[in-house]
């Protein structure tokens, strides 16, 4: 049975941090011209005590109260997160039980960045296709903010956080045509790059936080920009090759939201034209794993996401690690 | 491209008044030549020469002159 993206919702929490709240902070900083470059205007930013869990929950909540499936329907729940509310138990676990979900339903966290919800379709799919699961919730859910040094000027202007449920169901059209509703899938990874982008306590190998540098979030931008100008063009032209299509087959190109400078340039090297890139991060920020959803999300807001349009999703980020996948866009 | 071109694109990046740099100042000195500064110039590198080039590869360069030489014989003059 072909799996199928049924529903998206999201949830933003309610605190946020704003250029001017940036500006006050930081008075000798040109925040407008870093804001200008980003292309973000302000963050949602969970506040003390507002966990993963949190976020996720009231995510699943607005796709429940959306009527693409009950709590009940769902036997599998996939959570993305690199900020957990624990070390152990997983967040799933906290979350099937919070949301309802059935206590026959699978539940498992796997730990990737921005391009975590390409990761998180592609085994979605597999679940439903080897018919281990017919409605598998899908959750990218995360809490970089509590991450960030309080100095640390750069990575308040980009990040932020936000939740977003994605359904994933088994499809019972009779589909004749012959793209999947998913896939196929590209993905690649680079552990040379594990140190560009890295928090280094939290771990094993370094479990306590000890009010160092490594407590918080270490960020390279001008490698991690080199590393995507690289790997992403060619992610594209890879993803294209895969599925048989020409550009002009796609009819929308929902990248990660990481920046609007990255995003630009990388649109430009694509040659993808302005009207099929969405860029959604201005009242959001790069809200790492949760931005391809809730770009979705707000596409189909916009009227710009209709169904039956063929979408490539492209996610890139820290790992390295990066992934594509294409969607026929089957939700309401 | 000449290297008087590749100059006017520098300029640009570091908001710099039009014709003033020669190409053997020190970049580390120069006003504006920050992080977002080297990412400008790793996408201007990558639009019009095709060159990528980790991020080190410009810091590790010490003039104008130096980031012109990253594009190789396709800055002339």
């Amino acid at each position: 049975m072909p799996a199928a993206i049924r529903d998206v919702a999201s949830y933003l929490p309610p605190g946020s941090l704003t250029n001017a709240d940036l500006a006050r902070e930081f008075p000798d900083w040109g925040v407008e011209k870093i804001a200008r470059k980003t292309g973000i205007a302000s963050r949602r930013i969970a506040a003390e005590g507002e966990c993963s869990s949190d976020l996720a929950v009231a995510a699943g909540r607005a796709l429940f109260a959306r009527g693409a499936c009950r709590p009940e329907d769902v036997d599998f729940l996939l959570l993305c997160t690199q900020s957990p509310d624990y070390a152990l138990p997983t967040t799933a676990c906290l979350v099937q039980d919070r949301l309802g979900l059935p206590t026959t339903a699978g539940a498992l966290d796997f730990n990737l960045g921005c391009s975590g919800y390409v990761y998180g379709l592609g085994l979605a799919k597999g679940l439903v296709e080897t018919g281990q699961a017919r409605h598998v919730l899908l959750i990218t859910a995360e809490t970089y903010s509590k991450f960030l040094a309080p100095d640390d000027k750069t990575v308040r202007t980009i990040f932020g956080d936000a939740a977003a449920a994605t359904l994933v169901s088994a499809s019972d059209e009779d589909d004749d045509r012959a793209a999947p509703a998913i896939g196929p899938f590209v993905y690649g990874t680079d552990g040379r790059g594990a140190e560009k982008l890295i928090v280094r306590a939290g771990g094993m190998r370094q479990p306590a936080r000890d009010g160092g540098a490594g407590d918080f979030l270490f960020m390279d931008g001008p490698e991690i920009f080199a590393f995507t100008i690289a790997a992403v063009p060619a992610l594209v032209r890879q993803m294209l090759a895969t599925a048989h299509l020409e550009p002009a087959d796609v009819d929308l190109f929902v990248f990660h939201q990481a920046n609007r400078y990255m995003l630009d340039h990388l649109r430009d090297a694509c040659d993808i034209p302005p009207e099929k890139f969405p860029l959604c991060l201005e009242d959001t920020g790069n809200t790492v794993s949760a931005t391809i959803p809730i770009a979705l999300e707000r596409a189909r807001e916009a009227g710009a996401l209709r169904p039956g349009m063929r979408v490539m999703l492209v996610g890139f980020g820290v790992g390295y690690s990066w992934g594509a996948t294409m969607v026929r866009w089957t939700a309401p | 491209m000449t290297k008087a071109d590749f100059l006017k694109k520098l300029e640009t990046i570091l908001e710099a008044d039009a014709g003033s740099l020669t190409g053997t100042e020190s970049l580390r000195d120069l006003d504006g030549w920050d992080s977002l500064a080297v990412m400008s110039t790793l996408a201007m590198l990558d639009k019009h020469f095709g060159v990528k080039v980790p991020a080190e590869r410009i810091h590790q360069c010490r003039t104008p002159d130096d980031l012109a030489a990253l594009a190789g014989e396709q800055v002339t003059g």
